[in-house]
């Protein structure tokens, strides 16, 4: 099986770092963005299977991202220090809204199940 | 009942007396002078035209002596003393009336009086205005209001009264010397009832203050919602850093990292409460172990109490379990921690404990501190908003406010019970 292919946009490019460090050798493709404005481009072409975007980005949200995707062919989870969300595309768009801040661990029991359903 | 013959005792009536008696003279007496006259005539040997003639005078003279003189002089009494009766008759319909003599026992009323008051015109008259005094103004008040009365000058203001059965009416009074030779000889007051008036009063203010304390904390909820990202970015750095480390620590050192990240999902968790005034969907009530909720609040407010050298005694008569948001529980206990370390603070004996039992059958948590107490007058406003007793910028006036709606919330209730020289405040939870 094909290593599982995960992306993580995020303009706080420390949490990126965390992020690939503690996945780096580990049984996963990563691929890293912190800038926004690429992120559509980068989705299409890196294909990803899981996709952990942030909502509030400098320009643009995860939101409006995701919607301007094929999102039924990606799990794609929210990352958000927002307190509560109104916005109705989520459910439809989004696996989960995950809370920062994130234990990374949780992070990796999570993929873990992903694994196990693919 | 017709009370005007308390108020009216002659002046006022004498006035149209005096009318009618100068007219009934001048009737009499030009007739009795007509009978004379006509009488007289052939013994003086008047002719018709002179008996006419001084007849005439006679009618004339008096007739045209009240037409120009009198009547003009009259008249004005006249028109004031129906006016005034006409105001009297008004004022005693609408107004509470009283009299009283120079050193202020009635001696009068008017029937809005006994209406208002509960007690009966005989319980009344005699006794000084003191039988209907709701204590509720201090001294001073009733000091200030004779004095200005007493020379001579009109007095007017609010006055809370008490009726026979004990409940309170409020009064707009206007109290009025009546001179006689500059000497004070009675007292005439009228009053307005204005009870509906000062209730709507205070629940105008009542409502005004909840309303500027609600907006305050949506605002709060709204500041809070804002930074919740900035926030939550850094601490996401930091319990991810800690991830990374955790894999090349020992377990002692474990132990150092799971306490930061306790101190972390704290913040995260004060973040989400002070925003819980704009975030309505909060997440469901799940069990909530008050036994642990203790023991994190305390965890907390550790290095207040160590430092302030209190003695902390914490008993726990069972184990506890309630459906809630803990983190909201958590901060009512927190907040009454804090008040509680604050009122033992400077008292020569520092002891604050806090117990975990069932009160009536209720899960309780209690509050209790070595303080001085709460002072009485204190004691009613101690859940208002905005009250606050601590220092400009130590307290908000807000924490026992919000404390109290959060327990209400969750079908509750927090209150105290005045044990001097103790105060234990309670954390009573649904059954």
């Amino acid at each position: 099986m094909n290593k599982m292919k995960i992306l993580y946009i995020d303009d706080n490019t420390e949490i990126l770092e965390m992020f690939e460090l503690f996945f780096s050798g580990k049984n996963y493709e990563i691929k890293t963005l912190s800038e926004a404005q690429l992120a559509v481009q980068t989705i299409n072409i890196f294909q990803p299977d899981v996709l952990f975007i942030d909502y509030r980005m400098p320009d643009i949200n995860g939101i409006d991202i995701v919607a301007q995707i094929d999102y039924q062919k990606i799990k794609a989870f929210l990352v958000s220090g927002e307190l509560s969300f109104s916005d109705p595309r989520i459910s439809e768009m989004f696996q989960e809204v995950l809370k920062k801040p994130l234990s990374l661990f949780d992070i990796q029991k999570l993929l873990e199940q992903l694994a196990k359903t693919r | 009942m017709n009370f005007n013959h308390l108020f009216f005792n002659s002046k006022f009536k004498n006035v149209n007396v005096c009318w009618l008696l100068l007219k009934l003279v001048f009737i009499v007496g030009t007739i009795q002078w007509g009978i004379v006259l006509a009488l007289s005539g052939p013994q003086y040997r008047l002719t018709i035209n002179q008996i006419m003639g001084t007849s005439l005078i006679f009618i004339a003279l008096p007739l045209v002596l009240y037409l120009i003189i009198v009547r003009p002089i009259l008249v004005p009494y006249l028109e004031r003393s129906r006016a005034f009766e006409a105001y009297f008759k008004a004022l005693t319909q609408g107004a509470i009336l009283s009299r009283t003599d120079a050193r202020g026992v009635i001696t009068s009323i008017n029937e809005n009086f006994i209406k208002i008051s509960g007690y009966s015109e005989a319980e009344l008259v005699g006794q000084t205005h003191s039988l209907i005094n709701s204590r509720y103004h201090n001294p001073d008040f009733f000091k200030n209001m004779w004095q200005t009365i007493r020379s001579g000058q009109v007095w007017q203001g609010e006055i809370k009264n008490q009726k026979k059965d004990g409940t309170f009416y409020w009064v707009y009074s206007i109290i009025a010397p009546i001179l006689d030779n500059n000497q004070i000889v009675n007292y005439i007051s009228i009053r307005f009832d204005i009870t509906k008036e000062k209730q709507m009063e205070e629940q105008l203010r009542l409502e005004q203050a909840r309303n500027l304390q609600s907006a305050k904390l949506v605002s709060l909820g709204e500041i809070s919602a804002g930074i919740a990202h900035e926030i939550n970015n850094p601490l996401a750095v930091i319990i991810g850093n800690l991830d990374l480390l955790s894999s090349q620590l020992n377990d002692s050192q474990k132990l150092r990292t799971s306490k930061i990240y306790q101190g972390v999902k704290r913040v995260q968790e004060i973040i989400q409460a002070l925003s819980r005034f704009v975030n309505t969907n909060r997440s469901q009530k799940n069990p909530v172990d008050l036994s642990r909720v203790i023991n994190h609040v305390v965890t907390l407010s550790q290095i207040k109490i160590s430092t302030n050298q209190i003695n902390l005694k914490i008993v726990k008569n069972c184990e506890l379990e309630v459906m809630a948001y803990e983190p909201e529980i958590e901060q009512v206990l927190l907040t009454l921690i804090n008040n509680a370390i604050d009122a033992v603070k400077s008292s020569p004996r520092k002891q604050i404990s806090i117990k975990l039992t069932r009160l009536n059958d209720k899960k309780c948590i209690l509050v209790e501190d070595s303080g001085i107490g709460i002072k009485e007058d204190v004691r009613e406003k101690l859940f208002q908003p905005f009250f606050t007793e601590k220092r400009v910028g130590q307290g908000t006036g807000l924490g026992l406010v919000t404390a109290r709606s959060i327990m209400r919330e969750h079908r509750g209730d927090l209150f105290f019970v005045p044990q001097q020289p103790a105060t234990t405040f309670v954390m009573e939870f649904e059954v």
